[in-house]
Formats: C-alpha cells, structure tokens, sequence
C-alpha cells in the first residue's frame, strides 16, 4: 500500500477530535505532519507507540527491526494478527499503519540498530523511539542521539513494570547512560520474566504521548524525568535524574 | 538519637547521620540493582557514601528494567 495524502475536507475531519482540544489547533497537527520518527523496535512497546503516532498524523515513520512476527507476540502487539505470524514484523506493521492512516509514510528496515548503522536508519529523523529490549541497543542509540544532537524518548517494561524517560541531546542533560550507571537494572526482560500486554501498552502510550508534545510543541518535555509504573499497586512515580559525572555515554 | 525516613512511603527509623550507603543494610535488601531515589531526586551510586539523609526524607527505593 502506497502513502495516499487525505484531501483537505477528508483531513479536517479525521483530525477533528484534535481540533476541539484546548490549545490544538491546525498548526500542532501540521508540525505532527511534518514529523519524521523513529521506532527503532517494533515489539510491543514500538506497534503500541507506532499505532498511536501514525493514526494521530506523523508524517514518516521509519520503522527498524530484524524479527519476524510469532504467536506469542500476539497478547501484546496487537498491531499483528495471525495471518502475519512470520511475517517481518516492519512489513506487517507498515500494511496496518498504513491501512488506518494512508497519509503516514512507512519506512522499513528489516535489521538490527547496530551502531554503525544508525546514521542511515535515523538520517533526517526528528526523534528516535527506543522500543528495544537489549541494554547494548539502548546504549548505542543513546551514544547516536548524543553525537546527532536528537531527542530520544526510551520505553522499557518487564514483569510488572514499566518505566518511561526523554533524553535532550544537548550538553548538560542526562542520558541512557546515566541511567544505566545506577546499576539497577533487573536481569529480567519478557522472555524470563514475563509481560503483560497493558503493562507493556502504558509505556508505549506514555511515550507516544510525549513524543507528540515534543513534535506539536502542545506541552514541554520533562526532559530527565523517570517515569515507573507498578503495575502491582497501579501507580506511577516520577523521580528526577541527573547527570551522572561517571557516565561513560556523555561525559566522555 | 534516631530519625525516621520513608523508604516507599513506610516509616524506616534509623539513626542520626544515616547514609545512604547505609540504607540497603536497614532494609535487609541486597545493594545490587537498587536505585534510590531521595526527594523525587536520583541518587547516583557513587554519591551514597557521602549521601547524608535526613529526618523526614522521602525514598523511592526501586529497580529498573530494559525489557520491550
């Protein structure tokens, strides 16, 4: 399916339900439209934030994984149906992006986000998704967004808990790297621990929703500030994190 | 002389001059992947040592994840 630009009528009324928001006029949808985003993972974090991002009116979105889709990703990525099981997953999803909103253009890249890489997988991007669900992964485009001077808005869930941060690129700000310098991180990700598919989804959701104040400029991104849900107890807590001056990513 | 801090909005009395270092210990937790949190405000590892708390202080004690 090839990208299809609604006519101006046919634009107005599929993001008029934006238009009645306090504060959201045609100028946050067409800065949304002229948006170009990165998921760099396209699991149930990157479909949930993807979804959102695409059916809201993000220009491009450039979509990067290397798996195809199995069964057991179906509780949780329910931009997939069965009919995609191993189906790259970037190719599935850009069919159902594309089939809510065939005004947003779909890149793919079927592939790891290996750090030599990056630069073409996020050459004239505006932000990068990380949806990813490996440490290496998230360090390497914590390294990229820095040296590339771009936002990066990171997602992460396991077990019962989810936690969502935004990175300003510019000196003087925290990064993923200093977040994993705290040496908190649990060796607990889907396969051993276990995720369920709201948990997951209220990450995603959270990050999309930030994403979208950051293209639009609808509200300021708190940028450094680290937002955990417990999934257990059904709250979220924020908690500022600084710059940590032992952080081989950005103080290097 | 003792004080009290909240470590995941419970009461946690502890004596005067309690470090954060020291924390883990009170709780009976591991320090291994811990973070704190004191005032809503990270505390990088390599500051506990020196990480004077005071009575009253509100901690988030928690762990991270990096699963998707």
């Amino acid at each position: 399916m090839s990208n299809v630009p609604d006519a101006p009528q046919q634009w107005y009324s599929r993001y008029s339900r934006h238009f009645l928001l306090e504060n959201f006029d045609e100028t946050h949808q067409q800065r949304l439209q002229q948006s170009h985003l990165t998921v760099i993972g396209m699991g149930g974090l990157g479909t949930t934030a993807a979804q959102h991002l695409a059916a809201s009116g993000a220009g491009t979105l450039s979509l990067v994984d290397a798996d195809t889709v199995c069964i057991s990703n179906l509780p949780r990525q329910l931009l997939y149906s069965e009919a995609d099981i191993g189906r790259p997953k970037v190719f599935a999803a850009r069919e159902h992006l594309q089939a809510n909103n065939p005004g947003c253009i779909i890149e793919t890249h079927v592939g790891q986000a290996s750090s030599c890489e990056l630069p073409g997988l996020c050459g004239p991007t505006d932000a990068i998704l990380d949806c990813t669900d490996n440490i290496q992964t998230r360090l390497a485009l914590s390294r990229y967004a820095r040296s590339a001077g771009l936002p990066l808005f990171s997602a992460a869930a396991a077990g019962y808990s989810a936690q969502v941060i935004a990175f300003n690129p510019a000196p003087g700000h925290c990064c993923y790297g200093c977040l994993y310098g705290l040496n908190a991180i649990a060796p607990q990700h889907c396969l051993s621990h276990g995720v369920l598919g709201p948990v997951v989804a209220s990450a995603a959701l959270f990050q999309a929703l930030q994403v979208l104040y950051f293209v639009t400029r609808l509200a300021p991104v708190s940028w450094g500030s680290l937002y955990r849900f417990d999934a257990r107890t059904l709250q979220w807590l924020n908690h500022q994190l600084p710059v940590n001056l032992h952080c081989e990513v950005c103080q290097s | 002389m003792t004080m009290t801090i909240y470590v995941n909005q419970q009461p946690l009395p502890c004596p005067m001059n309690t470090l954060l270092a020291d924390v883990p210990a009170l709780l009976q937790l591991p320090a291994q992947h811990l973070a704190f949190a004191v005032n809503h405000t990270i505390v990088h590892r390599q500051q506990w040592a020196d990480f004077a708390l005071n009575h009253g202080d509100q901690l988030d004690a928690f762990t991270l994840v990096a699963g998707g």
